[in-house]
């Protein structure tokens, strides 16, 4: 490893990540980097959508997403490798405040397109519910969209929008009765947010493997097709058993840990 | 062999002038050469702009484009199902919520900054030239990041989430209104004290000597005859209100609704909304993959151009009315 990376210590592969993929590659580019003195990783912030498009353009040799790229009918598919690094779970998150701990898979349908207004109305306390939307294009809304909202659509209207997993995570747990999505890394040690359990299963790595926690999405780094060396020889540090072993302590599960496939995993699959 | 006289003095003076105008004119062309690559860059730009828009009008969704739904990239949210869910692009939605943020904030800055004004200028110039106009200054040139945070910290979160009620976090237009009222009243405040400052002594004498109070000098003397410089620092700060998109991102919410005045009333200031720019940035991660929206992105991008412009031709015309009238 330390003699590929020698041979290219010019070349500087970028990749824009969508924020929860980052989180796997961030820490993986660190300990990358540790092993490897001369390779140059730079990562970049965006969402999903602009990790895909980015690659399939040129602009990164990596694009994280949480997504598969026939999410964004606009790209061109076979211009771009998908390689599927881990798998990362995601909660419905809700501000204590409201009184619910689990939610049907119907009842949050209700809820986030606007059918259902009041906590009351789920089983919690007599409140109004303050919806909390990320913004379109999110990997993590994408993932949400697909395996539980189906063909309902979120409200136009909701409380408010956010960029990022932590606008959510602050402004659901700053807000009375507020509801919102995220991935479970994010909520690992905060307070004032409490995950909600779906049709009675909680957020956790053995539901998602029993099959009966719905909310989990594969995340990919994709290359163009033919990757650049040192990008090449970075995914197959992040895909082999020493990182491998390591992502489950970040909260996300490894790749190798079940075939179970969310809806959003099925598009275009 | 001839001997070469040596050249009269009146001839070395026409060989320098000579020169001179040389360089005049290498130096003239080189200046009209800067202005018309100002000029070009310029129409480049709406060039740019216009070409970039143009692609709303043929697609499929413009038919939205004088509707009360701005939701530019809901194709998105539906990869499977996206001809259920076109794109709608009312652009009369963002162009209304920035209107409102604007006039909110110009109506609290511009009585606050003429008073700031008047207090260096008049009624306390020793504090305002030792304190008030520096921090003043120190205002216009803080980051818009710094403002939106803290403005989300300490005004959204603890003061206007109760106000706006349950199921509101609390970002919205008050909130944007009063974050842009806090950035463009310095710019404001500057430019009408220099235009106070700048009238002639004259006045204020001439209006003591006829005995009237400090108040009536104000009101019918100093602030008509200032009004020059006040409209132009009005206009500059609407200018940049309008144009202001971070520090409002972070606090109105981000929602695409026009407000609901016919069910709300006046609580509807305290809902979230959006503004041009901030639905523009909200675009820049899916320039790509949704072009159609993108486009229409580019549509509020040359109005907000055109807003722009007819700022600066307004404080023209003001300049020119009061000049023709001195």
């Amino acid at each position: 490893m330390q003699d590929v990376a020698h041979q290219l210590n010019n070349s500087r592969p970028t990749f824009p990540f969508a924020e929860v993929t980052g989180i796997i590659t961030g820490a993986a580019s660190k300990a990358y980097a540790a092993t490897c003195p001369g390779a140059a990783i730079t990562v970049g912030g965006s969402n999903s959508t602009a990790g895909l498009t980015d690659v399939s353009n040129g602009a990164a040799e990596i694009g994280d997403s949480d997504v598969p790229v026939a999410t964004v009918p606009a790209l061109d598919a076979t211009k771009v490798t998908d390689h599927q690094v881990a798998i990362v779970i995601f909660a419905v998150v809700v501000n204590p405040d409201s009184g619910v701990t689990n939610l049907t898979a119907q009842q949050i349908t209700d809820i986030f397109s606007g059918k259902t207004t009041n906590w009351k109305q789920a089983g919690g306390a007599d409140k109004t519910i303050a919806v909390v939307e990320r913004k379109a294009g999110s990997g993590t809304r994408l993932a949400f969209d697909a395996d539980l909202m189906g063909t309902a659509e979120e409200i136009n209207n909701p409380s408010s929008t956010q960029s990022t997993s932590a606008g959510v995570l602050t402004t659901v747990s700053k807000t009375s009765g507020a509801i919102s999505y995220l991935n479970v890394a994010d909520i690992k040690g905060a307070t004032g947010i409490v995950a909600a359990a779906i049709d009675g299963h909680a957020a956790t790595a053995a539901q998602v493997i029993a099959g009966t926690y719905p909310f989990f999405a594969h995340e990919h780094c994709y290359t163009p097709t033919s990757p650049a060396p040192l990008a090449a020889s970075f995914l197959a540090y992040v895909l082999g058993p020493a990182f491998q072993g390591q992502v489950a302590a970040t909260g996300f599960l490894p790749v190798s840990a079940t075939g179970n496939q969310s809806a959003i995993d099925k598009i275009g699959g | 062999m001839t001997v070469v006289p040596p050249a009269p003095a009146l001839s070395s003076g026409v060989i320098a002038w000579r020169g001179n105008l040389r360089r005049d004119r290498v130096a003239g062309a080189v200046m009209r050469l800067c202005a018309a690559l100002c000029l070009g860059v310029v129409a480049l730009v709406v060039g740019f702009i216009v070409v970039r828009a143009l692609p709303v009008l043929s697609s499929p969704s413009r038919g939205t484009l004088t509707g009360t739904v701005w939701n530019p990239d809901r194709s998105l949210s539906h990869p499977l199902h996206a001809a259920l869910y076109p794109n709608q692009f009312g652009v009369l939605v963002p162009i209304l919520d920035t209107f409102l943020a604007v006039g909110l904030a110009l109506l609290l800055a511009v009585p606050i900054a003429l008073a700031l004004a008047i207090v260096i200028t008049d009624t306390n110039p020793k504090l305002g030239r030792r304190f008030l106009r520096p921090l003043i200054e120190l205002l216009i040139g803080i980051p818009s990041v710094v403002y939106g945070w803290t403005a989300y910290v300490l005004l959204v979160i603890p003061l206007l989430q109760p106000l706006a009620g349950a199921g509101h976090d609390g970002s919205g237009y008050i909130a944007a209104g009063i974050v842009l009222a806090v950035m463009v009243a310095p710019t404001i405040a500057t430019l009408a004290a220099d235009a106070l400052a700048g009238l002639p002594p004259a006045l204020r004498e001439a209006s003591a000597a006829l005995g009237a109070t400090q108040w009536q000098t104000l009101t019918r003397v100093l602030i008509p005859a200032a009004r020059r410089g006040i409209i132009s620092g009005v206009v500059l700060g609407m200018a940049r209100a309008f144009g202001e998109a971070l520090a409002v991102a972070m606090v109105i919410g981000g929602v695409n609704v026009l407000p609901d005045f016919s069910h709300q009333g006046a609580r509807a200031l305290a809902d979230a909304g959006t503004t041009m720019t901030v639905t523009i940035t909200d675009g820049i991660n899916n320039l790509l993959a949704n072009p159609d929206g993108t486009a229409a992105r580019y549509l509020l991008a040359l109005i907000l151009l055109g807003i722009s412009l007819a700022s600066v031709t307004a404080i023209r015309a003001v300049n020119r009315r009061a000049v023709a009238l001195t």
